[in-house]
C-alpha cells in the first residue's frame, strides 16, 4: 500500500502555506546563504572567463620569461636579459619560432583600481595586431616604426573609457616621461583593451631598463605544435621559463581553484547557519504538530509517511530558497560587474548554468540534511503519548 | 469481532510502577456499539489505546478476530488502522491545512486510491452526514458538531470493521451531541464494531453494551437496557 508522493508533496505544501511567515522567513535564510555562495563563486567562474577570452585573443602561442618554471601569467618584472631575444631570432628556423616581440609590462598602481594603468612597451614598428587579434585604432593611430623613443602612446578602448582619457591627452608615466596619446583602440576583448601601449625604447628609457624586457612574445610556425616549440625552447635554455597559452591557462586555473576553496569555506559558514536556522524551524514545527502527527499515525499512516512528510518540508524550504538565492545572486553579481567594469574594465563575475545547479545542489542537499533530524523525530513519535498532548 | 484476554498495562513512573489496566477481559460485538465507561483515570483510554494498537499491553492480548495485535508488525498494525479501524476524537483532530474533504479523503490518500476516486467517496461520506455543502471548509470555519461528523465520515474513509470513538460527544452541545450518537448508531447498525469510550450517560445509557472501569479493573460488563428503548 504506497503512499503516491504528490499526495505527501501536496500536504507538505499546505503545512508551509499554513505558517506563512515562519516558511518566508527560514526560506529567505536560505536565499541569503544560496545567494551569497553564487556571487562568491561567480568571481571565480568570471575571472576564469576573463582569462580564457583574453588568452584566446593573443596572436602568440608562447610567453619566454627568465627564471625556469616562472609561470607570472603578468611578468612585470623586467629581468630578462635583451640578449635572449638574438639568441632565439638566431636559432628561429631550427627552434619553430615565426616571431619574437619583446615586451617591457610596467603596473603604475593608484589608491584605487580604477587609477591604476598597466604600460605595455612593444616595438613600435610591431603591427600591434600580431600580438592581440583584432587591435584596430578607433580614434587617432597606431604606433609606427617613427615613433620609437618617442613619447607617444595608444591607449585601450577601456582604459581610456574608465578613465575618461581622449585622443591628444598627455599621460604622465612618472615625473620624467610625458606620453601623448596619439590613437584610440576600439575593443578587442582582450588585454590590451585595458593597457596603454607605448613604444619599447621609451618605456625601457623611462624605467631604465634599456636591455631588460619583462617578456618575449613568441609566435610558432605552427601554432597546433605550440607545446614541441616550448619544450625546445626549455630544454635549449633550462634558465628561460617558456609556457604555452594552454599551460599558462591551466595555470591560472589552478590558482583559481585553490581560491574557489577559499571562496566555497566562506559560502560554506553561510550555507551551514542557513541549515541550521531550516533544522530549527522545522524541528520547532514538529514539536508544535506532535498531536497532529499523532493522528496521522493513528488513522493508519506509517513511520515512513511521517518522515517523507517533514523531509518533505524542509526540501521545500530548501527549493524555495535556492530559487530567491540565484535571483538575489544575479542581481549581486550584476552589481559586482557594475563595480569592477567601473574600477577595472572587466566582468569579474559570473553566473554560469553549472554554478546554478550547483547552488540548487547545495540547497537541496541543505534541506536534506536539515531535516533528517526533524523527520527521524516525527518518524518516532508515540501515537498515544502524541494523542494525549494538549 | 474485537476481544481481550487477560490485559494489563502498566506504567513505569519515578514513583513506582503504576497499573493503569489489570486482567482486563472483554468482548465488542460486531454490529453492536460498546460504551466504556469510568470516572478519569479508570483506564479508559488505556484500553482504547491499547484496542487501536496505538501501543502495546504489558500482558495479555487483544485480538481481531483471531489474530493478536501485539504479535503484528508495527507495519502491519498501521496497515490495520488504515483499512480496518477507524477513529473519532474528542477534539476532532482533523488536520488545519485540508478543508472538510480533503480530511476525509486523507486516510483514502494513505492508502494509495487515485485522487479523484478519494474526491467522489470524501464527498459522498460527507453528504450522508449533511455536510455536502461544507465539503471546501477548512476545521476552523465549522462548528463544533460539523467537525465531530467530518471526524466520523473520516473514520468511515477506507470502511472499517471497528470504529473507535474517544469522548465523541464530549466538546458538543446537547443537540449536536444527539446527532453525532445517533450518527454512531447508525454506522453500528451497518454491522461494524463501535467502541465508545464516554462519560457521558445519555451515550452510555443508548449503547447495546456497556464495559464499566475502575481503577483499571473491569467492575460491570452488560448488554444495556437503555430506558428510551426499553419504554419503546
Amino acid at each position: 500500500m504506497n503512499t503516491a508522493p504528490q499526495f505527501t508533496w501536496s500536504l507538505a505544501s499546505a503545512s508551509l502555506r499554513q505558517r506563512p511567515l515562519r516558511s518566508v522567513l527560514t526560506a529567505l535564510g536560505i536565499t541569503v546563504a544560496v545567494a551569497g555562495a553564487i556571487v562568491f563563486l561567480s568571481l571565480g567562474e568570471g575571472i576564469r572567463r576573463v582569462f580564457a577570452d583574453q588568452l584566446a585573443n593573443l596572436g602568440p602561442d608562447i610567453q619566454v620569461t627568465y627564471g625556469s618554471g616562472s609561470g607570472d601569467f603578468f611578468p612585470t618584472t623586467p629581468d630578462l636579459p635583451a640578449s635572449y631575444l638574438d639568441e632565439l631570432l638566431a636559432r628561429a628556423d631550427e627552434l619553430g619560432i615565426r616571431q619574437v616581440v619583446p615586451v617591457l609590462l610596467y603596473l603604475r598602481g593608484g589608491l584605487a583600481p580604477s587609477q591604476s594603468f598597466v604600460f605595455e612597451g612593444l616595438p613600435a614598428g610591431t603591427p600591434l595586431a600580431d600580438l592581440f587579434t583584432g587591435a584596430t585604432a578607433e580614434e587617432g593611430r597606431l604606433l609606427g616604426a617613427a615613433d620609437e623613443g618617442r613619447g607617444v602612446a595608444v591607449i585601450g578602448a577601456t582604459a581610456a573609457e574608465r578613465n575618461r582619457i581622449k585622443l591628444g591627452a598627455t599621460l604622465r608615466l612618472n615625473p620624467a616621461t610625458s606620453l601623448e596619446v596619439v590613437g584610440v583602440l576600439g575593443a578587442t576583448g582582450s588585454l590590451v583593451d585595458n593597457v596603454i601601449v607605448v613604444p619599447l625604447t621609451t618605456l625601457q628609457t623611462a624605467l631604465g631598463v634599456a636591455d631588460r624586457y619583462s617578456l618575449l612574445a613568441v609566435t610558432s610556425m605552427r601554432p597546433e605544435r605550440a607545446d614541441e616549440v616550448a619544450t625546445r625552447i626549455q630544454t635549449a635554455y633550462p634558465e628561460l621559463g617558456a609556457q604555452t597559452r594552454s599551460e599558462i591557462f591551466d595555470q591560472v586555473s589552478t590558482s583559481l581553484r585553490v581560491s574557489d576553496f577559499v571562496r566555497l569555506g566562506i559560502s560554506a559558514i553561510a550555507l551551514i547557519v542557513g541549515a541550521i536556522a531550516v533544522a530549527n524551524t522545522v524541528m520547532m514545527s514538529v514539536f508544535e504538530r506532535t498531536r497532529e502527527f499523532g493522528v496521522i499515525r493513528a488513522v493508519g499512516a506509517r513511520p515512513r509517511f511521517l518522515f517523507g512528510l517533514v523531509l518533505s518540508e524542509s526540501l521545500l524550504l530548501a527549493l524555495a530558497g535556492a530559487a530567491g538565492g540565484i535571483l538575489v545572486g544575479w542581481v549581486g553579481v550584476y552589481l559586482v560587474n557594475r563595480v569592477a567594469l567601473d574600477q577595472l574594465g572587466l566582468e569579474v563575475a559570473l553566473v554560469t548554468p553549472r554554478l546554478a545547479a550547483f547552488a540548487v545542489l547545495v540547497a537541496m542537499v541543505m534541506g536534506l540534511v536539515s531535516g533528517l533530524l526533524p523527520a527521524g523525530r516525527a518518524a518516532r513519535i508515540p501515537i498515544a503519548a502524541a494523542l494525549a498532548r494538549e | 469481532m474485537l476481544r481481550t484476554t487477560d490485559l494489563t498495562k502498566l506504567y513505569r513512573t519515578p514513583a513506582g510502577v503504576v497499573p493503569a489496566l489489570t486482567g482486563v477481559n472483554a468482548t465488542f460485538e460486531r454490529g453492536k456499539l460498546t460504551a466504556i465507561v469510568g470516572p478519569s483515570g479508570s483506564g479508559k483510554s488505556t484500553l482504547l489505546n491499547l484496542l487501536a494498537g496505538f501501543d502495546l499491553p504489558t500482558s495479555g492480548v487483544v485480538y481481531l478476530g483471531d489474530t493478536s495485535l501485539g504479535a503484528m508488525t508495527e507495519r502491519e498494525r498501521s496497515k490495520l488502522r488504515l483499512t480496518r479501524f477507524g477513529f473519532v476524537f474528542q477534539s476532532f483532530n482533523l488536520i488545519a491545512v485540508l478543508n472538510a474533504w480533503q480530511n476525509v479523503a486523507f486516510p483514502m490518500g494513505l492508502a494509495g486510491i487515485a485522487a479523484p476516486e478519494r474526491r467522489a467517496r470524501a464527498l459522498a461520506l460527507l453528504d450522508r452526514f449533511g455536510l455536502r455543502q461544507r465539503a471546501d471548509h477548512v476545521p476552523t470555519r465549522l462548528s463544533g458538531g460539523e467537525r465531530q461528523r467530518v471526524s466520523l465520515a473520516r473514520a468511515l474513509a477506507n470502511d472499517p470493521d471497528v470504529v473507535f470513538a474517544d469522548e465523541p460527544t464530549g466538546n458538543l452541545d446537547s443537540r449536536s451531541g444527539q446527532v453525532v450518537l445517533g450518527a454512531l448508531r447508525e454506522v453500528a447498525g451497518e454491522g461494524r464494531t463501535v467502541i465508545v469510550v464516554t462519560h457521558d450517560v445519555g451515550v452510555a445509557e443508548s449503547a447495546d453494551a456497556v464495559l464499566e472501569l475502575l481503577d483499571g479493573h473491569v467492575t460491570l460488563a452488560r448488554a444495556a437496557v437503555p430506558a428510551a428503548r426499553s419504554e419503546a
